[in-house]
């Protein structure tokens, strides 16, 4: 119960004491959210910022993982791609949204390279760190098993980085929201992006508001799933 | 043909010198220890028998075949276990054994070396929930599976207490005696040595300072480990590490 305290007395104090002119009062939003749902309009910008955010992590997490551990595992591969990946990790997804809509055109062609693009680093530099953490005494077991560089991927590198992939996975996956609702209202005509900013220029604060805060139910629920999937994967590590 | 021949061999890393000039032969299914304190190239020289290290100089070979790289002829059981945390007890050693036994047999034998080594009832558990002594139980279960001619120990029992010690020290005799494999086997403690092996190859930094027999016949009894035999031993050895 305790981790619902602070929500709840959060949601009072705004209920009793934020100015209406400025910020909606609670019940107002939560009124909001019944019409936008009530209304219909909602499921399909829903379905689109999500499948955006799903297709650009799935690329970001098979780039991600393959180079991070490649990276991890190859020392030298490290020293001479590093520096240009830290160049490439400090654009914010959204600066390249325009270059990406030259190339592809507007709508989830140009959203989706921009999510992928956020996404790819965090769970990249996790499961890099992942591989350069590989205890070396595993590393010889596998020698002395003879196992050749694809069994010693498989069975030895991934399992051991499993942990490490899913924190970055974790990270990816909001940098993933967060870039596709970020393109959606910089250069978009629906999702759920596109509504915040239609709501707030056509003055229905309410639903913008409402709009938000599903937004962050929706990265809430996407890490939550992410979760579950690390401790089904990492179920070895615990007494059965 | 020796099973282990070392001729000439050195080893340094960058500036440090491990190895200089060390000669060992070991015969075929003979039992040696290594003997020396922390830091006086002991593990290195497992490690280069191995193939998981390189020499610097000189020639290493098993059964007149140059060593070159790691085999599985020559299998080690390492102090730290070295076990999978993601895999059972039946996983870490079924592991070895994938590509090279009958898909249909992997699984019996891995069961069978299990239960050679005590663990029988605890396939299924993972290493975190194994004490130290189980989980180096596996680790050997592992490193027999894959029937090495030549297995190859850096200092198994240093992590676990005394009596569990003792029980894994009868365990590998029995199961050597068994299977007459060749040992090399890496230790700091004088009684280990002297309660295992046939010859103890005592080391001083850098390379071998004397090589000594223990004339005891196998099986042996607890009752060896505080004979007169082994009491004269234990002040030779002593004297020779001082």
């Amino acid at each position: 119960m305790t981790r619902f305290a602070l929500p709840v007395a959060l949601l009072i104090l705004l209920e009793i004491s934020v100015d209406a002119r400025f910020i909606p009062t609670p019940s107002v939003v939560a009124t909001g959210a019944y019409e936008l749902i009530r209304s219909g309009e909602l499921w399909r910008h829903l379905a689109l910022t999500l499948s955006r955010t799903l297709a650009g992590f799935a690329i970001a997490s098979l780039v991600g993982i393959a180079a991070g551990l490649s990276l991890g595992y190859y020392r030298a591969a490290r020293l001479y791609c590093m520096p240009t990946i830290e160049v490439f990790r400090a654009i914010p997804g959204v600066a390249l949204l325009p270059l990406a809509v030259l190339w592809f055109g507007l709508g989830s062609s140009s959203q989706i390279p921009v999510i992928a693009f956020a996404a790819t680093f965090p769970v990249l530099l996790n499961a890099m760190r992942g591989a350069e953490e590989l205890p070396s005494i595993l590393v010889r077991a596998g020698q002395v098993m003879e196992l050749d560089s694809m069994s010693l991927f498989r069975h030895v590198l991934v399992p051991a980085s499993v942990p490490f992939i899913f924190t970055g996975l974790r990270l990816s996956i909001v940098y993933a929201l967060t870039s596709g609702v970020g393109a959606e209202i910089i250069a978009g005509t629906d999702g759920l992006g596109f509504l915040i900013l239609d709501y707030q220029r056509t003055l229905v604060p309410e639903k913008m508001f409402a709009t938000m805060i599903l937004v962050a139910i929706l990265g809430l629920g996407l890490s939550t799933v992410l979760r579950a999937a690390e401790g089904r994967l990492l179920s070895y590590r615990h007494p059965s | 043909m020796a099973a282990i021949e070392l001729r000439a061999v050195s080893k340094r890393f960058g500036d440090v010198i491990a190895l200089t000039d060390t000669s060992l032969s070991v015969a075929d299914g003979e039992f040696v220890s290594i003997l020396g304190p922390s830091g006086c190239g002991k593990s290195t020289l497992l490690f280069i028998v191995a193939g998981l290290e390189q020499a610097s100089g000189g020639e290493v070979s098993c059964d007149g075949v140059p060593v070159t790289g790691p085999g599985r002829e020559r299998n080690v059981v390492f102090q730290e276990y070295a076990l999978f945390p993601w895999r059972d007890v039946v996983g870490n050693v079924t592991i070895g054994l994938e590509g090279h036994v009958a898909a249909g047999e992997v699984e019996q034998r891995a069961r069978h070396f299990v239960s050679m080594v005590g663990l029988a009832g605890f396939e299924h558990h993972y290493p975190h929930q194994l004490s130290g002594g189980m989980k180096q139980r596996t680790a050997l279960a592992r490193a027999l599976a894959m029937e090495p001619k030549v297995l190859l120990m850096d200092e198994p029992f240093a992590a676990v207490d005394a009596q569990t010690r003792e029980s894994l020290q009868e365990e590998l005799l029995r199961i050597w005696s068994a299977n007459r494999m060749t040992v090399l086997f890496v230790t700091h403690s004088i009684e280990e040595a002297i309660y295992l092996s046939e010859r103890v190859v005592v080391m001083k930094p850098g390379g071998v300072k004397k090589t000594v027999s223990v004339e005891e016949t196998y099986p042996r009894g607890y009752a060896f480990r505080t004979s007169e035999v082994a009491s004269s031993l234990r002040i030779e050895l002593h004297e020779l590490l001082r």
